[in-house]
């Protein structure tokens, strides 16, 4: 990662970091067809519900859904949660956004990087 | 005889001037029992955050008794504005912790209280001359053969998952939402229609 791309990175705080993982997961997730119907509208939904302040409609969108290697990583991560019955989501959120393995994540998933370039510009 | 400075005395007969006598005093009312004794909510706090609790609970009840009780319970420094105080209690008064000790703590009073309001209750049913005898007697009655019990049973019934059918209206929304977030509409769809269906109606089925 060259110095301006830690620039445009660090111009973003990481909840948005944390909001573009699991968009791009629940992208993957969607590409699955065993959902239940009411399953992918509530996803879809929970999709719709990311879009705010920088994460644009357009950012959403550039947003590519992740590979099986990342799914795996963001579901361990989320796991954390559901073990300690937290709904706030912090548990996975600090996991996910610590830089090490956000770099990790940035560097199996380009698009997410696209999405953060993007929005950096706002 | 009379050593009052002047100015002293001068204040005093000023009729307009009003001086507010401090309420209550600061000196410690409360011991706080050993660790030992205390309850789970009062073991999650500080020292002087236990002090505070039991200066309240000891201590008066009304207008200034918390800034009394964060005084006593060693909040602030003798010279301390009342100012200062007041916010010390505000804020060791609105620690979630601290509120749930209170909670702990007045729930023990009022549990031992119980046991005093039974011993008057009983004592003046045994008056016959107490005007209140026959409604004393009648609470006692209720309590120890009530001829009629309540049970406040709450049955919530919730369906294992949300069942949405695929009518066009939620597959428009579908193909609405997935659009936005930048995935393709008619595989979305298609899949929502690949999905397992319940088909029937649901009926209600008495008990």
């Amino acid at each position: 990662m060259t110095d301006d791309d830690e620039q445009v990175l660090a111009s973003v705080p990481p909840g948005y970091w944390y909001s573009l993982v699991l968009a791009a997961w629940a992208k993957r997730v969607l590409s699955s067809r065993d959902l239940s119907v009411g399953e992918r509208l509530a996803m879809l939904e929970g999709l719709g519900n990311c879009v705010h302040g920088s994460l644009t409609p357009a950012v959403l969108a550039a947003v590519a859904p992740v590979g099986e290697t990342v799914r795996q990583i963001i579901e361990e991560a989320l796991r954390l949660d559901i073990d300690a019955n937290s709904e706030s989501g912090e548990l996975s959120f600090q996991v996910l956004t610590r830089p090490d393995v956000f770099a990790n994540l940035l560097r199996l998933e380009p698009s997410l990087f696209d999405a953060i370039r993007l929005m950096s510009r706002h | 005889m009379n050593e009052m400075p002047q100015a002293a005395q001068a204040d005093e007969h000023r009729p307009g001037k009003r001086r507010r006598r401090q309420k209550y005093s600061a000196e410690p009312l409360a011991v706080v029992p050993d660790e030992s004794e205390l309850g789970p909510a009062m073991l999650k706090l500080t020292e002087r955050q236990r002090r505070f609790v039991m200066e309240l609970k000891c201590g008066p009840v009304g207008y200034g008794s918390e800034v009394r009780a964060a005084k006593a319970a060693g909040y602030g420094t003798p010279t301390s504005s009342d100012n200062y105080l007041r916010f010390a209690a505000h804020d060791v008064l609105h620690n979630p912790k601290v509120q749930d000790a209170l909670r702990e703590v007045g729930g023990k009073l009022i549990r031992a209280a119980a046991f005093q309001s039974i011993r008057n209750t009983e004592a003046i049913a045994n008056d016959l001359n107490h005007r209140d005898c026959l409604r004393a007697n009648l609470a006692l009655l209720d309590r120890g053969f009530p001829t009629e019990t309540f049970h406040h049973i709450t049955v919530q019934k919730t369906t294992p998952e949300m069942l949405v059918v695929a009518s066009e209206k939620v597959l428009a929304r579908i193909a609405e939402l997935a659009a936005r977030a930048g995935l393709d509409p008619l595989v979305q769809i298609e899949a929502a229609r690949a999905a397992k269906q319940i088909e029937g109606v649901a009926e209600p089925i008495d008990d």
